[in-house]
C-alpha cells in the first residue's frame, strides 16, 4: 500500500516538474515581467501557460503591456485558432500570436496604460527584446 | 488525351514551384553578400526582363543599397512604386521602408502606408511577417523622429519636418498606435468567431449523428427479431381438430401461433 503511494506521488512529481518552467527561463521573465504576468507565465496548472506550453507540439504565445500606469498580459494558443482541428496539421505562429496579441489589447483598452501589447515569448523562447533590425524585404 | 493533360498540369506546377524557389535563392546570394556565380547573375537578368516581380523587387533593394549596381535610390523607389501597384507584397513593405527613411516625406503619408500594409497583410498567413514589421518600423520611425527633426532645423529639408511641433508629433504616434490597436484586436475577434463557427459546425454534426444514432435505435426496435413464440400447448385432440398445426402462412409468419 505504502509503495503503491509512493510511485503515485513520484509519478504526480514528475508530470509536476515536467510542466515547471525552466530555471534560465524564470530569471529572465522576472526581470521583465510584473510580479502578477509572471505568476501567470510559470503557472504550470492544467490548461495554464506552461502546462500549454509542454504539450506535444506546442504553440502558446505570451503578451505583455507595462509602463508606469500598470501592467496586462495575455496569451493564447493554438487551441484558440479555427487551424487547430484535433490533427497533426500545423497552426501558424501568426493566428496564435494575433488571438494573444488581441486579448492583451483587449485588456490594455480597459485600463490606462499607454505601452502597447508586445510579445514576450513563443513557449518558452523569449523573444522580447531581441528585435533585428528592419530589413529591406 | 488525359495522359497529356496530366503531364501538362504536373510540368506547369513544377515549373512554378521551382521558379519560385529560384527567386529566393537568387535572392539570398545576392543579398548575403556572396559572390553570385555566372548561372546567377543570368537567371536574374533573365528574370527581371521577363517581368518576374520576385527578381525586379531584388533589383530595387539592389539598387537602394548600392549592391551590384550604382546607388540609386529614386529608381529603386519607382520600382518599389510600380511593383506596389502591382500588389506585390515585399515592394508594398519595401516602398513603406523607403518612404519612412526620407526626411522630406510627410509624416501622416508614412504612418498611412505603414498602418495599411499592418491591416491588409494581419491575417494572411503567407505575409504576416510584413504585417509584424509594418508595426515594427512604425514604432522605430516615430522614436526616431524627434531626432530627425531636430536635425533637419539645421539640414536642407524640403517638407515641413521641420516645422511639426512635439505635440502634433504626439498625436500622430498615438493615432498610429490607437490603429495598430484597432487591427489587432479586430483581427484576433476574426479569429475567434471563426473558431466559434467552426465549433457551432462540429456541434450541429455531433447533435445530427446523435439524432441519427437515437431515430437508429428507435426504428431498429421496429426489426428486432420477436421472440420464439410459446410452444404449441400438447393438443390431447384428434389429429383432424388442429387445421394450423405444422401448415405454412408466410402472410403471417413470426405473429404469434404462425410460424
Amino acid at each position: 500500500m505504502k509503495l503503491k503511494k509512493a510511485v503515485l506521488m513520484s509519478l504526480f512529481a514528475t508530470i509536476l516538474s515536467a510542466c515547471a518552467t525552466p530555471q534560465h527561463i524564470k530569471e529572465q521573465a522576472a526581470n521583465v515581467l510584473s510580479p502578477a504576468c509572471y505568476a501567470t507565465f510559470t503557472d504550470g496548472s492544467l490548461f495554464h501557460y506552461q502546462q500549454l506550453v509542454h504539450q506535444f507540439n506546442a504553440k502558446v504565445v505570451f503578451t505583455f503591456a507595462t509602463d508606469e500606469n500598470g501592467y496586462v498580459c495575455a496569451y493564447a494558443s493554438k487551441m484558440d485558432t479555427p487551424e487547430f482541428n484535433g490533427t497533426l496539421s500545423e497552426v501558424p505562429w501568426s493566428s496564435v500570436e494575433t488571438v494573444a496579441l488581441s486579448r492583451c489589447e483587449d485588456k490594455r483598452r480597459t485600463t490606462k496604460i499607454n505601452s502597447p501589447c508586445e510579445v514576450f515569448a513563443r513557449n518558452n523562447d523569449i523573444i522580447w527584446g531581441k528585435k533585428e533590425d528592419i530589413k529591406l524585404q | 488525351m488525359k495522359k497529356l493533360t496530366f503531364l501538362f498540369v504536373f510540368i506547369f506546377l513544377f515549373s512554378t514551384h521551382s521558379f519560385a524557389r529560384e527567386c529566393e535563392e537568387i535572392k539570398k546570394v545576392f543579398l548575403l553578400d556572396s559572390k553570385p556565380t555566372d548561372q546567377d547573375i543570368s537567371e536574374f537578368k533573365a528574370g527581371v526582363e521577363t517581368g518576374n516581380q520576385c527578381l525586379r523587387n531584388l533589383m530595387g533593394i539592389l539598387l537602394y543599397e548600392g549592391k551590384f549596381f550604382l546607388k540609386d535610390e529614386e529608381e529603386a523607389r519607382k520600382i518599389f512604386y510600380t511593383l506596389s501597384n502591382n500588389n506585390y507584397p515585399e515592394s508594398q513593405f519595401n516602398l513603406a521602408w523607403v518612404l519612412s527613411k526620407d526626411d522630406n516625406q510627410d509624416p501622416q503619408m508614412v504612418t498611412n502606408i505603414l498602418l495599411g500594409i499592418h491591416a491588409k497583410y494581419i491575417d494572411d498567413k503567407k505575409n504576416y511577417h510584413l504585417s509584424s514589421k509594418a508595426k515594427d518600423l512604425g514604432r522605430d520611425y516615430f522614436k526616431g523622429l524627434p531626432n530627425r527633426i531636430y536635425n533637419c532645423k539645421f539640414s536642407k529639408c524640403k517638407s515641413d519636418l521641420k516645422d511639426l511641433s512635439s505635440d502634433v508629433l504626439a498625436n500622430l504616434n498615438k493615432n498610429f498606435e490607437e490603429g495598430v490597436s484597432n487591427v489587432t484586436i479586430n483581427a484576433g475577434q476574426k479569429i475567434t468567431a471563426a473558431l466559434q463557427d467552426q465549433k457551432a459546425t462540429e456541434d450541429a454534426i455531433f447533435a445530427i449523428l446523435l439524432i441519427g444514432a437515437a431515430t437508429y435505435s428507435i426504428a431498429s426496435s421496429a426489426y428486432v427479431r420477436p421472440a420464439a413464440p410459446p410452444s404449441v400447448p400438447p393438443c390431447f385432440c384428434e389429429p383432424w381438430m388442429q387445421p394450423g398445426y405444422n401448415w405454412q402462412f408466410p402472410h403471417l409468419s413470426g405473429v404469434y401461433g404462425f410460424y
